[in-house]
């Protein structure tokens, strides 16, 4: 709880409608895109970064667990405010203070929501390349903290690779600037530090994003196999030919029939799966790679290429894969998404073994995911009213990602740790390391008000990292 | 000196030393002793240079790991093998090791399509101070699992930890490659040609500008030259030799292409430019100046003499003789308010220069960083400019 007259000092930094504390209105407030849940005390609404500042200082002075809000399309509960307090939702801060193209970047607030950038340039012929699916919805602040990635991330790289400078508030209100349009300032990759830190050590009040110039050509095509593995055969057979393509996104067929139902992209009903492959760049190079890619597929077994002939058809078939949530919401009110990574040749394995579990457990499990560079997404879809089966879900997920540690993966490519795998972390790494993540977030985060209980094990907060239960095997690398 | 052969005895050393309160001086070859501030020179020096195994590669997955002291350029010739690479070209290529690039994130012309260490970066083990070994990211291209620390070693001189191993993402050789040379007396046209370039689809991967004389010389080549290296396939390098010429022919600047050793060397001497320079000038240095790329006109004029630009960036590097024009420019560059450091200078000069302004807000955290990891500032004490 916040005492009323703390309240009082936090309303009359925002004014009189930039404070919620309504149950009814907190209750909006708190979820995400992740299946966990807990409200805060209070969301204010900053318009600025002095106010930020000032929000964050009273949240100080009163010893507040404090956590940052972009759209709430996280799915890793990176803004469940676990103990409650202050959050500091960014929607009121959601302009785009300067596009420059002439030194490539743009210059915008934390609550700019990420396709708005790319809408706001693209007349003057650029984009900005990190594309989560929720890019409709999610804002740039968040995609820092979360580092999110996206298709297109495969040949250019995720949120880290395309920011250029930041400025941030740090738990004790004070203001920071790093980098920003001159490259190569001295000191430390504090840039590099913070996107990614799941909004654990400071909030990001202003980004300078990079804009990149957008391709002269641009070829979609959709392969349609009999089986998974044949697709997951292609992906490999596309790196040993040295094709590396804008996009590779694979849909298995449980998640491709789901897809075709909600958003007519025109994908076959009856396939094992597909993948969706872009190809961008010079004319050129992207007609003499088309060819390539095709015989790939060909040789691979794929059953018929589908080249797409306009823009609608291209637009009809990132339809299907940008909704693709919402398909699956359409079956399953209740499902659960999972972000491991294994290394692109383990693919096809790392498939097969999903389906088993999906037998272990009797669930239903989707997939549809980023194939370029093994940033797998299966999709558990659960009735929440039915006993045992969210726990059986939780089950089937853990050992998927178990999985994916085993061989030489990840447990996260995109989606953040949060709330839902920081229990795994002991299984990626060593009590030092993560006694080595946590000295850092306290450099910046002391007393680890802001947003607790994120990317660490619980018990974290004393040093303390609970050993691994028998018979689990640790990556070595 | 030091020499482990593992990560675990790299920990052993540090920690033994830390023990002992002794200052230390990390390093793999110490190829670039005119580079970063002073060290005291009481201490004790620790190599990573017998640190130098292949830990894995699995070209499929287009992931390599190396320990820190390998040469550079052996880890290139293991790619290489495979028609691979790592699209990060540093100066000091052929003497550096793995580590040595990584934690002075040294780069070349090829940053403007590749990134730098930090944008290839996968995975990282780094020894502490404590003897600890500790792990960053892993070994599969897309990775948010936990805190990216390895970027915080990137860069950082060694001042924080000691890097042990590195992956990286690789990528497959370009079917084609190119080079072109734009050269011309008028550095207003050069500019123009420039800017006309960045915002044409024809994108390069690299783009330098070289003003002045004594290094990337092309015969017959005027003041400036705009140097841009394409790659691709057979039909998109014609286009690029094209239309490249059309822009050149609008700028009436002169245009040639160039392929094989010829383009290599000069890609070579452009790389190379600071170590070629301070060979050839022991008592002077190198400034490294950043600027918002729009602004890199007003640099080049203010630095007189040679210096390379990474022209869609806006760094460049300029080359000072000997100590008293060092000392000038960078007043000069200084008193016009541009970031300007020291990159590059003999011991002698570093004591009489500011090598590196501090930047404003961020140093308070750095600091607390550094006071983190090695409280008792044993680690390369003053190489990061001076100031940590």
């Amino acid at each position: 709880m916040i005492s009323p007259e703390v309240i009082e000092q936090l309303r009359a930094v925002v004014g009189p409608t930039g404070l919620l504390d309504r149950p009814q209105d907190l209750t909006l407030y708190e979820y995400d895109g992740s299946i966990d849940t807990h409200p805060p005390d209070c969301v204010v609404f900053p318009r600025s970064t002095d106010e930020v500042s000032r929000l964050t200082k009273i949240a100080a002075e009163h010893h507040l667990p404090l956590v940052g809000r972009g759209a709430g399309t996280g799915l890793s509960g990176g803004v469940i405010p676990l103990e409650g307090g202050l959050m500091i939702a960014f929607a009121r801060m959601n302009k785009i203070l300067e596009i420059d193209y002439e030194n490539e970047c743009a210059t915008v607030q934390p609550g700019v929501v990420n396709l708005d950038i790319t809408v706001a340039v693209q007349g003057g012929g650029y984009y900005y390349a990190p594309d989560p699916s929720s890019q409709k919805a999610c804002t740039i602040g968040g995609n820092v903290a979360e580092n999110a990635g996206g298709p297109h991330t495969l040949a250019y790289g995720v949120t880290t690779n395309h920011v250029l400078g930041l400025e941030v508030v740090l738990p004790d209100g004070s203001v920071v600037e790093i980098g920003g349009k001159e490259s190569d300032l001295p000191g430390y990759d504090l840039r590099g530090l913070l996107t990614g830190s799941e909004g654990t050590m400071a909030l990001v009040t202003k980004v300078i994003v990079r804009l990149m110039r957008a391709p002269e050509k641009v070829k979609t095509l959709l392969a349609i196999y009999e089986t998974p593995q044949a697709a997951a055969d292609t992906v490999a057979g596309l790196t040993s030919k040295a094709i590396i393509p804008a996009a590779i996104e694979m849909l298995d067929g449980v998640m491709l029939r789901m897809v075709e139902e909600a958003s007519h992209a025109g994908y076959p009903l009856d396939a094992g799966a597909v993948l969706l492959i872009e190809l961008e760049g010079l004319t050129e190079a992207v007609e003499e790679q088309l060819t390539q890619v095709v015989s790939v597929c060909e040789e691979n077994g794929a059953r018929e290429v589908r080249v797409a002939k306009s823009e609608a058809e291209r637009a009809a078939l990132w339809k299907g894969r940008k909704n693709a949530f919402g398909a699956v919401g359409r079956v399953s009110p209740t499902y659960y998404v999972q972000d491991g990574v294994v290394p692109r040749t383990r693919i096809a394995d790392t498939l097969k073994f999903i389906y088993s579990v999906a037998e272990k457990y009797d669930l239903k499990i989707s997939n549809i995911f980023h194939a370029g560079d093994g940033n797998m997404h299966p999709i558990i879809l659960f009735n929440k009213h039915i006993p045992d089966e969210l726990e059986r879900t939780k089950k089937a997920g853990a050992e998927i990602l178990n999985y994916c540690i085993d061989a030489g993966g990840a447990i996260t490519g995109e989606h953040g740790v949060g709330m839902e795998k920081n229990e795994l972390m002991p299984r990626m790494f060593k009590p030092e390391s993560l006694e080595m993540m946590e000295r850092l977030i306290r450099v910046f985060n002391p007393d680890r008000r802001l947003n607790p209980g994120k990317i660490l094990p619980t018990g974290m907060g004393c040093m303390e990292v609970r050993p691994m239960t028998a018979g689990q095997k640790r990556t070595e690398w | 000196m030091t020499a482990p052969t593992s990560p675990s005895e790299l920990c052993d050393a540090l920690r033994t030393c830390a023990e002992r309160n002794s200052v230390i001086e990390t390093g793999g070859a110490f190829s670039k002793p005119t580079m970063g501030g002073p060290i005291p020179s009481e201490a004790v020096r620790v190599t990573t240079s017998a640190m130098t195994r292949l830990l894995a590669y699995e070209p499929a997955d287009l992931t390599i790991s190396v320990e820190a002291g390998m040469p550079w350029r052996e880890l290139n010739r293991i790619l290489d093998d495979n028609n691979q690479f790592v699209p990060v070209d540093p100066a000091y290529g052929q003497t550096a090791t793995v580590g040595g690039v990584v934690a002075t994130d040294s780069s070349g012309p090829r940053r403007r399509r590749y990134g730098s260490a930090r944008d290839v970066t996968i995975g990282m083990t780094f020894a502490t101070v404590e003897g600890k070994l500790i792990q960053s990211g892993g070994m599969v291209v897309k990775n948010v699992t936990g805190l990216d620390m390895a970027k915080l070693m990137i860069g950082s001189f060694g001042t924080l930890a000691t890097i042990a191993t590195v992956n990286f993402k690789v990528l497959p050789k370009p079917v084609a490659v190119s080079t072109f040379v734009f050269s011309g007396d008028s550095l207003a046209s050069i500019i123009k040609l420039r800017t006309r370039i960045i915002a044409s689809q024809l994108q390069p991967v690299a783009l330098d500008l070289v003003s002045g004389s004594g290094v990337a010389d092309v015969a017959g080549a005027k003041r400036y030259r705009l140097i841009a290296e394409a790659h691709g396939n057979a039909s998109t390098v014609t286009r690029y030799e094209k239309e490249y010429g059309e822009f050149a022919q609008a700028e009436a600047v002169d245009f040639i292409g160039l392929d094989g050793p010829a383009a290599d060397q000069l890609w070579n001497d452009v790389r190379e430019f600071s170590s070629s320079w301070i060979a050839a000038h022991p008592e002077g240095g190198i400034l490294r100046v950043s600027t918002a790329p729009s602004a890199l006109a007003d640099t080049i004029q203010l630095c007189e003499g040679s210096s390379v630009s990474r022209a869609a960036l806006g760094v460049t590097y300029v080359g000072c003789s000997d100590g008293e024009e060092l000392k000038q420019q960078l007043n000069r560059l200084r008193s016009q308010g541009v970031r300007t450091l020291v990159e590059h200078a003999s011991a002698a000069a570093k004591q009489e220069l500011e090598q590196w302004t501090a930047p404003d807000s961020s140093l308070a955290v750095m600091q607390r960083l550094k006071n983190e990891l090695d409280p008792q500032a044993l680690l390369n004490p003053g190489r990061l400019f001076g100031k940590i």
